[in-house]
């Protein structure tokens, strides 16, 4: 048997002890119930037994009547009647008295009963007498005469009946009155002693019942008290309910949510009555199946008692999980962050009784620590920037730097400009995509990847627009949205910049070094304003940086497509200012381009007999008095006229009879058409079929013309003439 | 959520009202960058501030014409500037409703105000560069700027 606590014995006690008193009080009634009977035969007895004393001196009495009467000869028949009355009511007292001393439990007392049989035994001779004298009065008892009245035989018979009879029990009756009044008197004192009894019952009773209210009112106190403290608990624990901010729920062993849980478990799940349902059907719309299947495995281990609590905590599957609502009436459609936990609740015997889940809403942390990752991504990229800057050239930078706000400046200008009609929506994603284009192929000849990725990444918008068949003006939201990233990014880095010349400036001090050799940010040119004022500063610096810039561009697209590539170049010291950028541009598309289409992999080569490494020469010359000429040769594969057509038809630019009609010429037109590449998926050096677009629309706007020389297999070779702006005005000297 | 998923709520929420209240439909044009100058305002402005996850506003401008014709279509008479003034007040309500329901408690939006006047201004965001959507609707030309940082 289990031991109770102190605890559960003190709240036993007062139970315990009110099943006493309750057990004594109703033996007290019950036994006040069998005194007061006794007590009633008892005093019937004690009345009869002193009715009877008197009754052998009444029938004496009446006998002397009697005895008087017949002497005198006058009426004795009342007092006959009243003997015989007396007689019969005597012996129904002895029975009655024999009864009621049974029933009063003194028939069995010595003293008692040897009274009563004595009285009875002494009452018998009596009672035979009165009954012979009832016997004996047969007829008349006088007869008249003259002489006067005289006893008749009977009366005679009878007054000798009579004086026999008095003369006889003279005795006997005094000795019967002594006996029934001895009997009274022990009958008294009996009456006596119960009544004293049933007075000590009746104290008891009511010390019993005192106590019995006075347990019945602490018990109503102490269940008023309870009574007050489970309200206030349930009080509370309502109020924890309703304010707690998780979602605190109880799982039954069938898997139900128990009744009781916070309010905020309707709002966190998006469930209106979890009570009732099974963990699992409130989980299945926010969850896959594979989840799914995983927390029911998990909820299982949770029951078996055996299974370390901890340890089953440590392969909680929803200890954080992404889930999706859907739109509802009253909620918008979103993706939350919810954290699970679960831990036994135990019944007295130890065992499992419930599981408490407790669900959390942690979007708001999740993506505070993913913001923190992205800091942190940020900050390394930012170290990683701070290394391009430290080994950028000053110049080259910030040139690049204006040219990207210059791009996105052109860009937005393009979105600006009225119309929203599908053919100008195109014409501006086109228009967009060119400037992109050409600013990742500036960022890619300088290494800047992290203008590279932006920059590809709304070409990638825009190329997505590009297919659609329906283009509305909200398709160019996240484009816009991208452009300003851009533009944010390029502020990032210029005030990098800025520090870093600052700092350079410092330590250029530092080494007292004069301070006009360092900190040189003249921009060398826009492609909005030429920067005359710096023109000759920047043609000294300028060869040599697009050099460097084309040589890092030939290492950048080469290194993917594990070709190996060497740029020759030649008068590129001789580009004026006013072609610096315009140049600058067509180099870097067309060496990319030269590399990406036109350069074969090594095994290629070598199967053509060629040297593994591919030469790509670039020339700016003087072409005439009126020209300059700008030469982009590559020995590469040289263009392929049929292929040229396949891509084309391929791409929709032609159709099926125009690529049939297309000759050599227009095969070679056709690849500065926008959207044309011959490459056969999307890199970030090729495929959007852009370059060569950029190049004729360059080069027609500076009022030049293009012109390709090419063998298939052998080279290919792109020369652009480019009229001099000095040629009618030779005051603008170029740095040639 | 992303910046354009957020500036599209408003331009869905805005073509929308179009859509289902005025009961005709209006057209977005290209959104561009107001840059190095605020976006012009037009006759009437509302205007929402938000806070939270992003901070900045979101306004709807409009010119008189086009509210009224708006009105009119609306069943509505009364042509007043306190009307106005609720139309355009009801439309930036539509649009924080919208950015309650779809952006949740991550963002805190202020109650709708209204600016009248092509010479108002804005609490623009001392960094943010404004996003303007032009809303084209009949001849009508009204810009939602969208400016969160």
């Amino acid at each position: 048997m289990a031991r109770l606590s102190l605890n559960q014995r003190v709240q036993w006690l007062p139970l315990a002890v009110t099943a006493l008193c309750t057990t004594a009080l109703a033996l007290l009634l019950f036994s006040g119930v069998q005194l007061a009977a006794r007590l009633q035969s008892a005093s019937s007895a004690l009345q009869l037994a002193s009715a009877l004393s008197s009754q052998p001196q009444l029938l004496r009495s009446e006998l002397t009547l009697i005895q008087r009467g017949l002497e005198t000869q006058t009426y004795v028949g009342d007092s006959l009647r009243s003997l015989a009355a007396g007689r019969a009511s005597s012996n129904h007292a002895y029975t009655r008295l024999a009864t009621a001393m049974h029933d009063a439990g003194l028939a069995t007392r010595s003293d008692t009963a040897a009274l009563y049989t004595q009285a009875r035994t002494n009452w018998q001779p009596l009672d035979s007498g009165l009954a012979g004298l009832e016997k004996s009065r047969s007829g008349e008892l006088y007869a008249d005469s003259a002489g006067g009245s005289a006893l008749t035989a009977s009366g005679t018979a009878l007054k000798r009946t009579v004086d026999e009879l008095l003369a006889s029990q003279s005795r006997n009756t005094s000795a019967l009155a002594g006996e029934l009044g001895d009997l009274a008197a022990l009958l008294r004192a009996a009456v006596v002693h119960d009544g004293q009894s049933l007075r000590a019952l009746l104290l008891g009773g009511a010390g019993l019942a005192s106590l019995l209210l006075a347990m019945m009112l602490y018990f109503a106190l102490r269940a008023g008290k309870a009574a007050r403290a489970a309200g206030e608990a349930q009080r509370q624990i309502g109020n924890i309910l309703g304010t707690v901010r998780e979602g605190l729920f109880l799982i039954a062993r069938d898997g139900r949510i128990g009744g009781a849980h916070s309010d905020s478990l309707v709002a966190l799940l998006r469930a209106p009555a979890p009570a009732g349902q099974t963990f699992e059907e409130l989980l299945r719309p926010l969850v896959d199946e594979k989840t799914l299947l995983a927390a029911s495995k998990f909820l299982g281990l949770l029951w078996k008692d055996k299974v370390n609590e901890e340890l089953i905590e440590s392969v909680n599957p929803l200890n954080q999980i992404e889930v999706n609502f859907h739109k509802t009436l009253g909620a918008a459609a979103e993706q939350r962050y919810l954290s699970f936990s679960f831990r036994r609740a135990r019944a007295a015997s130890g065992a499992t009784d419930f599981v408490l889940g407790v669900v959390a809403d942690v979007t708001d942390r999740v993506l505070l620590q993913r913001e923190l990752e992205q800091l942190r991504a940020n900050n390394d990229s930012h170290s990683a920037l701070l290394m391009q800057l430290l080994q950028a050239e000053p110049l080259q930078l910030q040139s690049f730097l204006n040219n990207v706000e210059v791009g996105v400046r052109r860009s937005n200008a393009l979105l600006r400009s009225p119309g929203i009609g599908s053919a100008e929506l195109q014409h501006k994603q086109q228009g967009v995509f060119r400037e992109m284009h050409l600013l990742k192929g500036e960022a890619a000849s300088l290494g800047m990847d992290s203008f590279v990725e932006r920059t590809h990444a709304i070409e990638e918008l825009l190329a997505s627009l590009r297919e659609k068949s329906a283009l509305a003006g909200d398709d160019f939201v996240p484009v816009v949205v991208k452009l300003d990233e851009l533009l944010g990014h390029k502020q990032l880095i210029a005030a990098m910049q800025e520090r870093v010349d600052q700092a350079k400036s410092a330590a250029a001090s530092a080494d007292d070094i004069p301070p006009e050799h360092h900190g040189d940010t003249a921009v060398i040119s826009t492609r909005t304003q030429p920067a005359a004022a710096t023109a000759t500063a920047a043609a000294a610096e300028r060869p040599a940086g697009l050099e460097q810039t084309l040589q890092r561009l030939a290492r950048e697209v080469s290194a993917p497509g594990g070709r190996q590539v060497r740029l020759a170049c030649e008068g590129l010291d001789r580009i004026p200012a006013d072609y610096a950028a315009v140049v600058r541009d067509i180099c870097i598309q067309m060496v990319r381009n030269a590399i990406a289409h036109g350069i074969e992999e090594r095994e290629q080569r070598a199967a053509a007999g060629k040297p593994p490494t591919g030469a790509i020469r670039v020339r700016f010359a003087e072409a005439s008095p009126q020209e300059y000429s700008l030469l982009i040769e590559d020995d590469g594969q040289g263009l392929d006229p049929a292929r040229i057509r396949d891509r084309a038809l391929e791409r929709g630019l032609l159709d099926v009879e125009q690529a049939a009609a297309l000759n050599q010429s227009g095969a070679y037109r056709m690849i500065f058409q926008p959207g044309f590449s011959t490459a056969s998926e999307v890199t970030e050096h090729a495929g959007r079929g852009v370059g060569l677009d950029i190049v004729n629309t360059t080069v027609r706007e500076c009022g030049g013309r293009i012109g390709i020389s090419t063998q298939p297999g052998k080279y290919t070779r792109f020369k652009m003439l480019l009229p001099r702006h000095d040629a009618s005005a030779p005051s603008h000297s170029s740095a040639a | 959520m992303t910046l354009e998923t957020e500036v599209g709520v408003f331009v869905s929420g805005v073509l929308n009202y179009f859509g289902t209240t005025v009961q005709q439909a209006a057209q977005c044009g290209t959104p561009h960058l107001a840059l190095g100058e605020r976006p012009e305002m037009s006759d009437y402005t509302g205007v929402i501030q938000v806070s939270g996850k992003r901070t900045g506003l979101v306004a709807f401008t409009a010119p008189k014409s086009m509210l009224s014709v708006m009105l009119m279509r609306m069943q509505e008479t009364d042509m007043s500037h306190e009307n106005l003034c609720d139309l355009v007040g009801e439309i930036a309500n539509t649009l924080s409703g919208n950015a309650r329901r779809d952006f949740g408690h991550q963002f805190q939006i202020s109650v709708p105000e209204v600016v009248s006047g092509r010479g108002g201004t804005l609490a623009y965001p001392a960094q943010g560069r404004p996003i303007v959507i032009p809303i084209e609707w009949r001849n009508y030309h009204a810009r939602l700027i969208v400016c969160l940082q």
